[in-house]
């Protein structure tokens, strides 16, 4: 039962793990960075964001990404459970107008916003993202648990079941699928967002990419957008092979 | 047993079991029927302690539910109810398996008992057990359905309309099954359901409700038979009497039939039986004692011609199954204009004959009130 | 006789409204520049509005205790909340107004932590009031918006004007009309031509399944880049094509500005159109189609009177969310030369002057709510009657 999941899981995904060993073999080797960007850019005299190290770059943002995301995943599964439950149900309504509201901010004024109120740095950026990126999966869960009919709950009741039970044996296994969609519109959104934490001192992808705008240095850019978009691609994609290869 | 003593169950100011008092005798089939809203499958949930009565106590085998933890009573009734509510995540296996997984019971054992219930269902196990329910017929995922519910073994079963959402063909089918399980296994059974001609095929009793009442908890034959009030006869409809056969299986009735196999001589038995004058018609069964059609000793040729003798009964209006009632009997009779019709098995092979006379014999003997 | 329960709702927002009696009511800075030092409510209101304030949470707690299902207790709380609401913008400007101090000339006051959590707290009451007025839309929309309307009136009429925030935007008001204004072409520009070419698409990838997978697959993958890479990587490619053709130039197109902005503003835009419209191709029952024709209805008919009218709604959601996303997106322009009221932001988190940061996030955020809830209006009114629109399946 449990090898066709993970077979179908590496047949689906061969091109993304094809593209994550290019990743993992440009992050560590700078030198097709050199070539490509120098033939680019001739006029150039640096092409290499001198700084910090690209490994380090990468390593940065995904901290960021992944402490903020484990917290969001964490929390707005917790918060989606609790209000469809018998004692959060009241809060059902207010939390799904305060998250779709709450959505229609754009995450580049949140993380603006936050830095009067908590500061620079690493921990006020991942609280930022923690915030804008805990909606989706709030959303989620809810939609998710909220579309498990009503006479399968009856039917796992009837048979004897207990409450957590039910949550975690038929509410959750039959939510997964939405649950996950979310929590990859998250991770992927946060992916982004983190970018922009350079500007508020958090380090990360942004920072080649700041750094070549304020500079008029278009390999900088390069090199951190490039990089950038294949973590938001491959992380895509790495998940939305999890969410098919679940069933 | 299940004793309900009293119960009433509101909604608000809305009564939906009104002061109900039922006794249900261990291995019996009781079948709750009556007008949408009137309380039946409320009831139901009473004893499974779904809902909880504003007053009156249920007792279970003599105990009172109250005494019992809900979910641990619910693991020991089984409860089927009209939309399966099979998990879609699961396997069959897996579905079937749950209640043992509540009560954890041993893998080994879950798996027997997985087996035993294919068998019961008369499905094959390697075919169904790693299916999911979307694979399913209508009419499969309902006899799963009931193996799930057995699959602890309850004593008791509570269904509510569970071949409501099946098609006639397939609902037959599922009632000829469940009488047959019921009648190995002999369960208490509490079953709901709004189609008469169900309750009376599958009850040993019936409790017709209303609004919340028991107006009448009598056998089929009684509420037949002696209608307590307007409301019962109405509800039974005009043609009772008719409704009443149903209850009377045509393999207690039926009669032994002449036959010959086409193997043997046909023309030697034709001469014998004119000669002796009767019977007139006679059957003609093939080598492997199936059915093949009636022949009219009076009218053959000499000597026996199947082409022309012989009507041939493969129009199943001329014949009947053994597990059919005297009311499909009369049925075919009338529609077909013939009083006497032949019984034959699942493989086609004549086991009987039943005529007119046996059916006029049955309401004879048991007159109903006008 | 209605009943007495708890509205836990209420509760709630009124729980979260003394809290932040906890946090600074307001922030003093000496000069735009530095940090300042907050004042918690006591401190910052003169008494009678202090205790007005506390009086109302008193009374919105109560509500939450004894809530009655009856129309005095439905508007309640939204009624406190809407009056909070204003009363924190109002007091604040008050407060603001009266503090003058000769020895700091430039002293800016503005709304503290605990102040927005107060305005939170007061929104949580408003929503509370919301959900109960299901029935009768028109106190629901007065609850909805009245509070908004006053502080609108209130900002309009100059009442609000000592507040730091909008003492910096006097400050540069031409500045901030010119780069709202640009906000707003750009998004819009970028979403009209989406809109074009994205049902276009659509349509195409309907109707071709070959098309459907790569169509679908490049406005998937553009979705999940990073915004300031995709405006990034736009750069490059511009910059190039303007030496080579130095024409463009005149035009304005070169490696940085609103060229390369509105391509990846474009790019973004694609796949909520372009999804939705392929998506309400989808729904539409054949059947329905079949009937048209049936009865008589030519191909153009069919188009106006059947498809469109069933497919518009679901297109207009995917413009809406388009439209939502692009301001968000267009803030970020700014980074590359682009304008917008990005400008604001990143300037005051680069110069490290919170009142500049707010000039440009919080207009940027009234007008994506804004638009949204136009939007939806816009949407509700167009859809036929006895159809639900399906909110977008979140994935």
């Amino acid at each position: 039962m449990l090898k066709s999941p993970i077979k179908t899981f590496l047949r689906r995904s061969a091109g993304t793990i094809l593209l994550a060993g290019v990743f993992v073999y440009l992050i560590l080797d700078m030198n097709p960075w050199k070539f490509f960007l120098r033939a680019l850019f001739p006029e150039e005299t640096e092409w290499i964001y001198p700084r910090a190290m690209l490994i380090d770059l990468v390593g940065e943002h995904l901290l960021l990404v992944a402490i903020s995301s484990a917290l969001a995943v964490i929390a707005g599964i917790a918060a989606g459970i609790f209000v469809t439950r018998r004692s959060g149900r009241v809060y059902l309504q207010t939390v799904n107008d305060l998250t779709s509201l709450a959505q229609t901010f754009p995450p580049v004024a949140i993380l603006a916003l936050t830095v009067p109120f908590i500061g620079f740095g690493f921990k006020p950026t991942i609280a930022a993202l923690f915030l804008y990126s805990i909606l989706p999966v709030v959303r989620n869960t809810i939609s998710g648990i909220g579309a498990v009919p009503a006479p399968l709950i009856e039917a796992a009741f009837g048979m004897g079941m207990t409450r957590p039970q039910i949550l975690f044996k038929v509410e959750i296994p039959l939510a997964m699928k939405v649950i996950m969609a979310g929590i990859r519109m998250s991770v992927v959104m946060n992916i982004g967002t983190a970018t922009l934490g350079a500007i508020v001192g958090a380090g990360g992808l942004g920072v080649p990419i700041i750094s070549g705008l304020v500079r008029q240095n278009q390999a900088f850019v390069l090199e951190g957008a490039l990089t950038v978009c294949l973590l938001a691609v491959i992380t895509d994609r790495l998940i939305s092979g999890i969410e098919e290869g679940y069933f | 047993m299940i004793q309900i003593q009293n119960v009433t169950k509101k909604y608000g100011p809305t009564i939906a079991v009104d002061n109900i008092s039922l006794e249900i005798p261990a291995g019996e089939t009781c079948c709750l029927i009556g007008p949408s809203g009137c309380g039946k499958s409320t009831v139901v949930k009473l004893i499974n302690r779904m809902l909880e009565p504003a007053s009156g106590r249920i007792y279970i085998d003599g105990k009172d539910s109250r005494d019992f933890k809900p979910e641990l009573l619910r693991r020991h009734i089984g409860y089927v109810i009209q939309n399966v509510g099979l998990f879609p995540h699961m396997t069959v296996a897996e579905n079937i398996a749950v209640v043992p997984w509540l009560l954890s019971w041993k893998q080994e054992k879950i798996e027997e008992r997985t087996e035993e219930l294919f068998r019961m269902m008369r499905m094959e196990s390697e075919h169904y057990r790693d299916k999911y329910p979307r694979e399913l017929s209508g009419g499969e995922a309902q006899r799963i359905g009931v193996a799930r519910a057995l699959a602890s073994d309850p004593a008791i079963l509570l269904m509510d309309e569970p071949f409501g959402a099946v098609d006639p063909l397939n609902r037959e089918g599922l009632q000829a099954e469940f009488m047959k399980i019921q009648n190995d296994l002999k369960k208490t059974v509490v079953f709901v359901t709004h189609d008469l001609d169900e309750a009376i095929r599958l009850g040993d009793r019936i409790a017709l409700m209303r609004e919340g009442k028991i107006v009448q908890y009598d056998t089929p034959e009684e509420i037949l038979a002696h209608p307590k009030n307007r409301f019962v006869s109405d509800f039974v409809g005009a043609d009772r009497a008719l409704k009443r056969l149903s209850r009377f299986p045509v393999s207690e009735f039926m009669k032994k039939s002449v036959a010959v196999r086409i193997s043997d001589d046909v023309d030697a038995f034709l001469a014998k039986t004119r000669k002796e004058g009767k019977p007139r018609f006679v059957w003609l069964l093939d080598e492997h004692e199936r059915l093949i059609g009636p022949v009219d000793s009076r009218h053959v040729h000499t000597p026996f011609n199947r082409e022309e003798d012989v009507m041939e009964a493969d129009c199943p209006a001329i014949t009947v199954r053994d597990s059919a009632t005297l009311r499909e009997v009369l049925s075919r009779m009338l529609g077909q204009g013939v009083k006497t019709i032949p019984v034959i098995d699942d493989d086609s092979r004549l086991v009987g004959e039943i005529s007119i006379l046996e059916i006029e014999k049955v309401t004879e003997e048991a007159a109903l009130e006008c | 006789m209605h009943r007495v329960r708890i509205d836990r709702v209420t509760l709630a927002g009124a729980v979260i409204g003394f809290l932040s009696f906890g946090l600074h009511f307001v922030v003093l800075r000496p000069n735009r520049l530095s940090s300042g030092e907050g004042l918690f409510v006591w401190n910052a209101l003169p008494a009678p509005e202090a205790l007005l304030l506390a009086l109302l949470w008193l009374c919105a707690l109560g509500t939450g205790f004894s809530y009655r299902e009856n129309h005095p207790f439905r508007l309640a709380p939204g009624l406190i909340g809407n009056v909070i609401l204003v009363l924190v913008f109002l007091l604040t400007a008050r407060m603001a107004g009266n503090t003058a101090d000769p020895e700091l000339p430039f002293l800016r006051i503005s709304i503290g932590f605990g102040g927005w959590i107060m305005a939170f707290a007061s929104y949580i009451l408003i929503l509370s009031s919301q959900q109960k007025l299901t029935d009768r839309g028109f106190l629901r929309l007065c609850v909805s918006l009245s509070g908004l309307a006053a502080l609108a009136l209130l900002l309009a009429s100059g009442y609000l004007s000592d507040i730091s925030v909008i003492k910096e935007f006097s400050a540069r008001q031409g500045r901030f009309l010119s780069e709202l204004s640009q906000h707003l072409i750009l998004a819009g520009s970028a979403v009209c031509i989406a809109t074009v070419i994205g049902t276009g698409l659509g349509v195409w990838a309907f109707r071709s399944r070959l098309l459907e997978r790569p169509v679908f697959f490049f406005v998937n993958t553009v979705q999940t880049l990073p915004s300031l890479a995709l405006f990034g990587l736009m750069i490059a490619p511009l910059a190039l094509l303007s030496q080579r053709y130095p024409v463009l130039r005149d035009f304005g197109i070169q490696g940085i500005g609103w060229a390369p902005a509105l391509i990846a503003l474009f790019l973004y835009a694609l796949l909520p159109i372009t999804r939705n419209t392929y998506t309400s191709l989808r729904i539409l029952d054949p059947d329905v189609i079949e009937a048209g024709r049936g009865m008589g209805m030519r191909g153009l008919q069919v188009l106006w009177r059947v498809e469109i009218p069933l497919s518009l709604p679901i297109i207009l959601s995917g413009i809406r969310t388009a439209l939502v996303q692009s301001i968000g997106n267009t803030t970020i322009a700014a980074l590359i030369g682009a304008g917008g009221l990005g400008v604001f932001v990143f300037q005051g988190l680069g110069q490290a002057v919170p009142d500049l940061i707010l000039l440009g996030a919080v207009p940027v955020i009234i007008l994506s709510v804004f638009t949204d809830k136009l939007m939806a209006i816009l949407i509700h009114h167009i859809t036929p009657k006895g159809i639900g629109v399906r909110q977008e399946p979140a994935s």
